[in-house]
């Protein structure tokens, strides 16, 4: 993912609208592919990724340039969709997966891979969405988390296996069905 | 799984995101084991989906973040920064540059507030046609309309003479003409009274009132000279830098828009409150101001109404009939001739004759000799009018003033100074400062001015100019300014030691821009911090030991998040409070709306 000028990004951090407004629109499409993935709901991801967006524009006067600008800005929409698990509960996130596993035209891939992911752990999905979805290193993944690099790298692993024997176990249910 | 199949499954992994995998025969094993290939099958169409599979389509999530951050700018003007203005700024006068061919403009380094401190000493006349149109004011009568002049000469010459050409609905209504005269030593105003809308037609007393000053003080704080109508350096100082927000002819001239809140514009409004019966505007009411690009004379005045709920309590409150958005107060000036010759007779309309004359007790007169003059003035600075004013309890002052264009500045001086507080300041925010010959002086946040007592004479600097430039001449003064006795109320401002020392969980906002550091208090073990900024923007945060709010004392207080705590503001009060831990805090303002004071609420650190 390409890094904007810093010369932008201390324009914007100055308040100048015109350039943070370019900052988003560079940025507008990863953080929703990223929260669309975390959440699995583009309504809401929209919703905090206009959050993630302001919650950046508050604390651009902070950014230090000690970690990349788009490390920098995933660790916040992170922080957003986290934010939005622990104020929603259990059963609502619950029905929501529900809903989402009845698609109209019968199972394609991309639904299947989406409850996929919603059935893993919070942790072990977002390590997922981070490396896969934003393409990000281990070493800038292990920033956008909070985590160590080994941590990054176990949770992947985790992840994959846990998706792996999920599509596998699907696979078998389809073949019961068809006999 | 065995050990092999969980050391192979680890290494495909990290290889699938390019990192360091390397188990031996690891890729014989994928191709024989029926659960490793399972693995990269399931891995590589996990990655297939999530890298390729975009979202439908993107929604503008940059419009609907401009969209959020214009509304907390309207409330919250000190997101909007430095910059975009300077950007702009730049961008403009290399035009002018171009256009122009070589003029001497010089290129716009610095922000907006540092550009009007500049333009006011360039301006020496101004005439323009003036149109100001008010909405909500009743609502029998719609909007109003007043056309008339506006005349200035450097420093202390003007005249606003407005006609009221309101089609009013019925023979009850008086028309509010205005007339706001000043000339060096004589001013004159002629209005209507102001009524409650409420009371509106019947209360207005059909005969203007009219007031008259002579011997009037130069720079007389009872009768000024709105010298922001001209150039709004005042409105701007202590400023954050608006952005400049666009750019169009006005007027026929190049000019650019700002856009701030009417607390902040408030020393270029009230020019249009203290006479006549034009209605009030909301310190929170976003205003978007058009100023000449060359000269940064104020060209257009646009007030909307703010668009919160509190602000329509507060219209409703004065039966004003105002919409969210809508336009509440424009000032509009056209046919403008900036710095050409003046006609004789620019200031000469008498005052009518019923009009009683208030004497302002001022002799102009050679300058006093105790009154201290600086050792080096700054630039272009010339002697302007100085004398003796009397007191109404008979005690004497020394005047002396110099001028530069829009600019000034004035020191006085008294020998028998005895009312056992600083002569010339007053109030909660005045601050010592040990300034480089070791003398302590006196700055005044609110009124601008620096107060020096020393052995034998008690002196006042006050001018149009940021207070840091009138410590500099105040601490280049030839007295030695002494700290106040102890029993002077000033004695007892507190510093930031004291003030940890009485709450060690003391805590401060940090990058807070457009107003100045605090003045701190200490109060029964409660720190209070007075903070102004621009116009007569300013807040009271007030923190102390305590566990629970005190019950409220407003009606219709509300709850709020700030910072993740629960906060109660009372919107008639105009208060925020909340408890963190073992600390109650309290953030208080007339003139800073719930949306900035949250901001503030929210940025606040250990101090």
């Amino acid at each position: 993912m390409e890094e904007p000028e810093p010369a932008l990004v201390r324009a914007a951090a100055r308040g100048d609208v015109a350039s943070f407004g370019s900052l988003v629109r560079s940025y507008q499409e990863p953080v929703l592919r990223f929260l669309v993935r975390l959440v699995g709901d583009e309504a809401l991801a929209e919703d905090l990724a206009q959050e993630t967006f302001l919650r950046a524009h508050r604390g651009l006067r902070g950014f230090r340039h000690r970690s990349r600008f788009s490390t920098w800005l995933f660790a916040i929409a992170r922080n957003v969709a986290t934010d939005h698990y622990r104020r929603t509960a259990r059963q609502d996130r619950a029905f929501r997966m529900v809903g989402a596993a009845a698609p109209v035209d019968g199972p394609d891939a991309e639904v299947e891979v989406q409850i996929g992911l919603d059935a893993l752990s919070p942790k072990l999905r977002e390590a997922l969405v981070t490396i896969e979805v934003l393409g990000l290193r281990y070493r800038e993944a292990a920033v956008v988390l909070g985590v160590s690099e080994g941590t990054v790298k176990s949770r992947v692993f985790h992840a994959r296996r846990e998706l792996a024997r999920w599509m596998r176990a699907d696979d078998v249910g389809e073949e019961v069905e068809e006999r | 799984m065995s050990s092999t199949c969980e050391l192979v499954q680890q290494a495909l992994s990290a290889r699938l995101d390019g990192e360091e995998g390397t188990v031996p025969g690891a890729d014989d094993h994928v191709v024989r084991c029926a659960d490793c290939s399972a693995f990269l099958e399931a891995s590589t169409a996990v990655r297939r989906e999530l890298r390729i599979a975009p979202v439908a389509d993107v929604p503008d999530v940059a419009a609907a973040v401009a969209r959020q951050l214009d509304l907390r700018r309207r409330t919250a003007t000190r997101t909007v920064l430095v910059a975009a203005a300077a950007f702009l700024i730049g961008l403009v006068s290399a035009a002018t540059l171009l256009g122009v061919g070589g003029s001497s403009q010089p290129a716009f380094a610095g922000s907006l507030p540092d550009r009007l401190l500049a333009a006011q000493r360039q301006v020496e006349t101004l005439q323009a046609t003036v149109t100001v149109t008010e909405h909500g004011w009743h609502a029998d009568v719609g909007r109003r309309q007043f056309e008339g002049t506006l005349t200035y000469e450097a420093p202390e010459s003007f005249a606003l003479h407005l006609q009221d050409r309101t089609d009013y609905p019925g023979p009850d209504w008086v028309p509010g003409d205005i007339d706001v005269v000043v000339d060096d030593d004589k001013a004159w105003t002629r209005g209507v009274r102001s009524c409650p809308t409420a009371a509106l037609p019947a209360c207005t007393p059909p005969e203007a009132r009219t007031a008259t000053i002579t011997q009037r003080a130069p720079f007389d704080a009872a009768s000024p000279v709105p010298l922001d109508l001209a150039v709004p350096a005042a409105s701007f100082e202590g400023s954050a830098a608006p952005a400049i927000l666009d750019q169009a002819t006005i007027a026929g001239r190049p000019a650019i828009a700002v856009e701030v809140t009417a607390a902040q514009l408030d020393p270029l409004l009230s020019a249009f409150a203290a006479t006549g019966n034009l209605r009030a505007v909301h310190p929170a009411d976003p205003v978007r101001l058009w100023l000449d690009h060359e000269s940064l004379v104020a060209l257009r005045v646009e007030v909307r109404a703010a668009e919160d709920p509190e602000r329509a309590r507060w219209a409703a409150s004065r039966s004003y009939d105002d919409g969210p958005g809508e336009p509440v107060l424009t000032v509009e000036l056209r046919d403008v001739a900036i710095d050409e010759t003046l006609p004789s007779d620019a200031f000469a309309a008498a005052p009518p004759k019923a009009s009683t004359a208030t004497d302002g007790g001022f002799e102009d007169d050679a300058p006093v000799e105790f009154v201290p003059a600086p050792r080096s003035l700054p630039s272009g600075l010339a002697a302007h009018r100085s004398g003796t004013l009397t007191t109404t309890d008979g005690g004497k002052i020394g005047v002396r003033t110099w001028n530069d264009g829009l600019r000034w500045l004035q020191i006085r001086a008294t020998t028998d100074w005895g009312a056992g507080r600083l002569f010339g300041v007053s109030g909660d925010l005045v601050v010592p400062v040990t300034v480089a010959d070791g003398s302590t002086v006196y700055a005044d946040r609110a009124t601008n001015a620096v107060s020096v007592h020393a052995d034998d004479v008690d002196v006042a600097v006050s001018g149009n100019m940021p207070l840091e430039d009138l410590i500099d001449i105040a601490a280049d003064l030839p007295v030695e300014g002494r700290p106040v006795p102890n029993t002077w109320a000033e004695a007892e401002a507190a510093s930031l030691t004291d003030a940890r020392a009485t709450l060690p969980s003391l805590e401060l906002p940090q990058n807070l821009e457009g107003f100045g550091d605090p003045v701190l208090a200490i109060d029964e073990g409660f720190v209070v911090a007075r903070y102004t900024g621009a116009g007569i923007r300013s807040f009271v945060l007030t923190q102390g030991p305590g566990s629970r709010l005190p019950p409220p004392l407003d009606n219709d207080a509300f709850t709020v998040t700030i910072d993740g705590h629960q906060a109660r503001w009372s919107p008639a009060r105009g208060e925020l409070e909340w408890v963190d831990g073992d600390r109650l805090v309290s953030l208080r303002s007339t003139t800073v709306a719930l949306a900035e004071l949250a901001v503030i609420g929210e940025e606040m650190v250990p101090a």
